[in-house]
């Protein structure tokens, strides 16, 4: 086989879409053209390159313009209206340059009252089963539990990453094929992988959270000994050496949370003063706020965890909102009816569905995504707030836990969260 | 599809809404993140992906029962990528604005510092290349390598054999190799990949 007709065959084995004769003559030429083994591993790179890119979220006011889009139109899917509309237009238009009075009012009209009562009627609900709703922290907390309350997890946010090893891009510069046969003799030995070994199609995707739903990219390669081809090799020394470094510095020496754990719990009776670590102090997002508001103050007590923050959610309701934070996963939902608060896990992930339910008044907003997800499952939270008043929006925020309640600052605004239930906005 | 799908599909085909939504909402991010790809510029990912579900919805009714919705969807958004490269390949070319868009690539977390800058790296040049690729040769690496489609999808999508799939596959890897040569070399004077862009 020359290399003029095994390379489209690679191209095809990298897809699973060759025969087994096919692969067999293919697997036969990779063996002794040292040229083509590094085109095999070209693809390969390619590919892992490819798989590497991560999804782009959509911002979230995409939804709200694609519905306003749709309403706009005034038309049902696909809907045999829609051709009428069509048709009566075809048919005015005729009219029209015949000078034939027609009665203008109502046509092209239907279409968009059958959305506005499409909006307006309590749809049925989707058979979308989920979870219920895990409520993990009840801000009714005895106060006296300040000293043994459960420390923050802030072990949580180093879990160890199962992404695997970033692809390496060295593919070489174009070579020329070269037009001679096959070599007579082995140059090489080769093991070939197949990404997909089997041509079977990938199931109707769902969606891509993170590219960790994607087919990991596996880390082998063509053993492939070469003896030849300087162009080939000359290329990429200096970032193969530097790409194969990092898995060694990130996945292998990372420390398991679960392992590291017990060992922050010192032995009480050997700790020498001066390696006591610093206490806590007031993070440097909330010490205004909490300079102005001395009563604040006093009400929460000292610190107890240096300030962290996170990517952040927030979204307006009609009687409140709801604040999330990456890191931990959870919702904090401020009631404006008697100032209370309470805390929710945030259970939902992005390849997760929320069903729609009834769409929302004119005006408002139905919560989507996490927010939408204890929305719609907890029917005390959706009384209490109501319709969302905008679309969430993305911030980040900060958070600091105290003795007796704890900060959080999102989207511009600090609130304090008194362990007894209470809430106040500080500025 | 799935049967959850397939209620859906039926439900919005009566008229249903909130179905609909549930379509919407199950394949936005991807949609979106394919139109990125395919496009490089988020205003691009955010109009287009609008038109796609847009179109989808109006032409739902005329969809079959077994409508394989995910190779639906990305066959509306192929052709409006096409239709938008195709008309802005008559007017001009559109370089890559690298400090504009650079950002968007980078979603890994800052706690390696030296994987972290490879990856950025790798990614910014893999969407350059993309970029400069022909369009149709981009769209079906994208669908191929990027959202995991198979060859039978992506001649769904692309309304192509499967045989010429692959052999459009194979010319795709070799300009994809070609366009990277030029890109990671720019002493080189001009791209093939750019003159063709031009033409």
């Amino acid at each position: 086989m020359t290399c003029e007709r095994a390379q489209p065959l690679i191209s095809a084995l990298i897809d699973g879409e060759v025969t087994a004769a096919e692969r067999e003559r293919v697997l036969a030429h990779l063996r002794t053209c040292p040229h083509c083994a590094t085109l095999y591993d070209d693809y390969r790179r390619l590919r892992r390159s490819m798989r590497d890119l991560p999804p782009v979220s959509p911002p979230p006011q995409l939804a709200e313009a694609t519905w306003r889009r749709i309403a706009a139109d005034g038309r049902a899917p696909g809907h045999w209206r829609g051709r009428v509309r069509a048709l009566a237009g075809g048919a005015l238009a005729i009219a029209a340059a015949l000078l034939v009075a027609v009665p203008l009012g109502g046509i092209g009209s239907d279409g968009a009252d059958r959305m506005a009562a499409l909006l307006g009627r309590p749809l049925a609900e989707a058979t979308i089963t989920a979870p219920p709703q895990r409520q993990v922290v009840e801000p009714a907390v005895p106060p006296t539990a300040s000293a043994t309350r459960p420390a923050p997890t802030a072990t949580a946010t180093v879990a160890p990453t199962t992404r695997p090893a970033p692809p390496l891009v060295a593919l070489d510069p174009p070579t020329p094929s070269p037009p001679a046969p096959d070599p007579p003799t082995p140059v090489a030995t080769i093991t070939v992988v197949d990404d997909e070994p089997t041509a079977t199609p990938r199931p109707a995707a769902p969606p891509r959270a993170a590219t960790a739903t994607r087919p990991p990219a596996t880390a082998t390669s063509v053993p492939v000994t070469r003896t030849v081809a300087p162009s080939l090799t000359a290329t990429p020394a200096p970032r193969t050496a530097a790409a194969t470094k990092a898995p060694a510095t990130s996945t292998a020496t990372r420390v398991p949370p679960t392992a590291a754990a017990p060992t922050r719990t010192p032995p009480p009776a050997v700790t020498p003063t001066a390696t006591r670590p610093p206490a806590p102090v007031v993070g440097a997002s909330f010490a205004a706020a909490l300079s102005a508001n001395p009563g604040v103050r006093t009400r929460l007590g000292a610190p107890i965890q240096s300030e962290r923050g996170g990517e952040g959610q927030t979204q307006s309701f009609e009687r409140g909102q709801m604040e999330s934070i990456t890191e931990p996963k959870q919702i904090t939902v401020l009631y404006r009816d008697g100032h209370t608060w309470a805390r929710f896990a945030d259970t939902w992930s992005p390849d997760e569905v929320v069903t729609p339910g009834e769409p929302p008044p004119p005006g408002l907003h139905r919560p989507r995504r996490a927010f939408g997800k204890l929305w719609r499952e907890n029917a005390t939270v959706r009384e209490r707030l109501g319709w969302a008043t905008a679309p969430d929006q993305t911030s980040s925020a900060r958070l600091q836990r105290f003795e007796r309640g704890q900060l959080v600052k999102s989207s511009g605004a600090t609130y304090a969260l008194f362990e007894d239930g209470a809430w106040e906005r500080l500025d | 599809m799935t049967a959850d799908e397939a209620a859906w599909v039926q439900r919005a085909k009566d008229g249903d809404q909130a179905a609909f939504e549930a379509i919407f909402q199950r394949y936005e991010r991807q949609i979106y993140s394919f139109i990125y790809r395919m496009m490089g510029d988020t205003d691009d990912a955010y109009d287009l992906t609008q038109d796609c579900f847009v179109k989808a919805y109006r032409a739902l009714g005329r969809t079959s029962e077994d409508l394989n919705v995910s190779a639906w969807l990305h066959r509306i958004a192929s052709n409006a990528c096409l239709d938008v490269l195709r008309r802005r390949q008559r007017l001009r070319w559109l370089p890559w604005d690298a400090p504009k868009h650079d950002h968007l690539l980078i979603s890994t977390p800052i706690d390696d510092p030296e994987r972290s800058a490879i990856s950025q790296e790798t990614r910014v040049t893999v969407q350059r290349v993309l970029d400069r690729m022909s369009h149709r040769h981009r769209l079906a690496l994208v669908l191929r390598e990027y959202e995991g489609l198979s060859c039978e999808e992506i001649g769904d999508v692309m309304g192509l054999s499967r045989s010429a799939v692959k052999s459009m596959l194979f010319r795709a890897r070799e300009e994809f190799r070609r366009v990277y040569g030029v890109v990671e070399s720019p002493t080189l004077p001009v791209a093939r990949g750019e003159e063709r862009a031009t033409t």
